[in-house]
């Protein structure tokens, strides 16, 4: 599973620039106030 | 057919790719010592007090985190199937994104396959065992039937 996972990540993050790969990144630091706002919600 | 490359031990080549690798990250507001303690709390993040949540996520080690993980005193999340490999995926994406130098690790590994290594059973019962003759000096034979427990909880 996690080597699948880190394929995916590998090829996803070869296709983003400098700026997706910022917002991302800020994306993650927001602080949910509810679980459904959680990051992994809205992986993309 | 393409090249393997196999990780599993942390010390070791591409050891980052463990989700043991201490490489903190910032998911939610909150920072994570490891992938492992962020994708074992996932797991209870539907309780209203969120103290198991915070328990497992200050919890020095990540093998801590997996067992606390699998500790079903607190109810798991009823929908923990359907979402945990996109709970993985996150978590995974955020190490490497907030750690450049891991991200170029895992770029530099080119079209390879990367294969996650568990630990064998056999190695594991080896281990067992000799932690077995360790702690239990006097025994002339390896305390086998807790060995067998321990292996078929470590295959759950």
């Amino acid at each position: 599973m996690l080597g699948i996972v880190l394929m995916e990540v590998r090829d996803k993050i070869s296709k983003m620039t400098p700026e997706e790969v910022q917002e991302e990144i800020a994306r993650a630091h927001k602080n949910p106030s509810q679980d459904e706002t959680a990051y992994f919600f809205f992986y993309p | 057919m393409k090249d393997t490359i196999n990780f599993y031990r942390q010390t070791n080549a591409y050891g980052e790719f463990s989700n043991f690798y201490y490489a903190p990250i910032v998911i939610d507001g909150l920072e994570w010592p490891t992938t492992e303690h962020y994708f074992q709390a996932q797991k209870f993040a539907h309780l209203p007090d969120s103290e198991y949540v915070e328990m497992i996520r200050v919890t020095p080690q990540p093998g801590s985190a997996a067992k606390m993980g699998r500790n079903r005193s607190w109810p798991l999340r009823p929908d923990w199937e359907e979402i945990k490999d996109d709970v993985m995926r996150a978590c995974v994406l955020q190490k490497f994104l907030q750690h450049p130098k891991m991200a170029d690790v895992l770029l530099g590994t080119g079209d390879r396959y990367l294969n996650g290594k568990c630990m064998g059973l056999i190695e594991f019962r080896w281990n067992v065992m000799l932690m077995s003759r360790k702690t239990c000096p006097l025994s002339s034979d390896p305390p086998l039937l807790i060995s067998i427990m321990l292996s078929r909880t470590y295959l759950q």
